[in-house]
């Protein structure tokens, strides 16, 4: 009966928190079957583990799966590169494509910062995870959180920037 | 402030890409596949160990009880030939009259020759273990915990020890009397 209950929860678990938890593990590693990979792991520690005396399955869910993202990101991994999307037509086209160029250097711009501004950057696109949360994951206060944030976004700005103008 | 909306725009559509990531369908499906899987191989595994653990006891408890029975043979062993080997010499040998009655009818009549050489192999053996002769046969074996419960209870609550009853007794044979044969009876056999 325990062993059912016990399965029960886990089944709920899964289901409730599987994508946020592979979204997590994707942001760390920019790879797809890595972040599923790392998904399937950390559910079987919750099952070895248990989930008895976790007050906020969402943020403890989190930690588990950056730890091990970051993790697997220091071990040598296959890159997943994005398709190339064929370019629009029509009178926005040249506006669009130019855009879009801004937001891939912008993504390789990210890559590039260093680990302590590159997570809380990439944890606080999570729309379900708040600062505290964000804190708890990294092991950092919430002020700290958000002051890299914020540096991260000057340093992102100032970089891209100095690309521009060196284009000009 | 224009560059700045600009910016913010690009870096959120570029963050958007971690936001919006998703997985390939079936996702939780997976998962739960898994585990199930991992479930199954660790109460396999489980099983599997209590078996070979399960095993490994009943086969040391097979040695040792082997071993116990073993080490207790080889006590007795010594022992009783150790006891056997003085009693045939002590053997009253055969009178003379009685040796050539024997010789007369073709009995075999051990010499003293072919009796050592009966006795000479457990006598060496016995001589040749020089095991200790016990004094008592057989040889006292501590009390085993059953035994031990079973004399603290006699001796606490003796009361429960049944009681010797009248068949226990020992028994008492009157010595047997036969009346000689008188001569009347002698002479009336002697004449049949």
């Amino acid at each position: 009966m325990a062993e059912a209950d016990e399965w029960a929860t886990l089944e709920t678990v899964v289901r409730e928190h599987a994508r946020f938890v592979f979204k997590v593990a994707y942001g760390v590693l920019r790879n797809s079957h890595d972040a599923e990979d790392v998904v399937q792991e950390v559910y079987l520690r919750v099952h070895r583990a248990g989930t008895k005396g976790v007050e906020d399955m969402r943020a403890w869910l989190a930690r588990v799966t950056f730890r091990l993202a970051v993790d697997r990101l220091r071990k040598p991994q296959a890159i997943d590169l994005p398709e190339a999307e064929p370019l629009s037509q029509g009178p926005d086209a040249e506006h669009v494509a130019m855009h879009r160029q801004r937001v891939s250097q912008v993504q390789k711009l990210i890559a590039t910062l260093p680990e302590e501004l590159r997570y809380p950057l990439l944890l606080s696109a999570m729309e379900e995870l708040n600062s505290r949360q964000i804190s708890g994951v990294l092991g950092i206060t919430e002020s700290s959180v958000r002051g890299r944030i914020f540096r991260a976004r000057q340093m992102l700005k100032e970089k891209l920037a100095a690309l521009s103008e060196a284009r000009r | 402030m224009r560059i700045d909306d600009e910016f913010d725009q690009v870096l959120d559509d570029a963050l958007a890409e971690y936001r919006e990531a998703e997985p390939l369908a079936g996702l939780e499906e997976r998962v739960l596949q898994r585990l199930r899987l991992q479930s199954e191989q660790r109460r396999s595994l489980w099983w599997r160990w209590s078996a070979i653990a399960a095993a490994a006891a009943v086969l040391v408890v097979a040695v040792w009880i082997g071993a116990r029975d073993r080490t207790r043979h080889e006590v007795l062993a010594p022992s009783v030939v150790q006891k056997q080997a003085p009693i045939e010499p002590q053997r009253p040998p055969a009178s003379a009259p009685a040796r050539d009655d024997m010789v007369a009818k073709n009995i075999p009549v051990a010499t003293t020759a072919s009796r050592s050489t009966h006795m000479s192999a457990p006598v060496q053996l016995a001589s040749s273990e020089a095991a200790p002769m016990p004094e008592r046969f057989p040889s006292p074996a501590p009390l085993k915990p059953e035994e031990r419960m079973l004399l603290a209870l006699a001796m606490t609550h003796p009361e429960i020890l049944p009681v010797k009853s009248a068949d226990d007794r020992e028994i008492v044979v009157d010595p047997i009397n036969i009346k000689p044969l008188s001569s009347e009876n002698r002479d009336y056999q002697g004449e049949n």
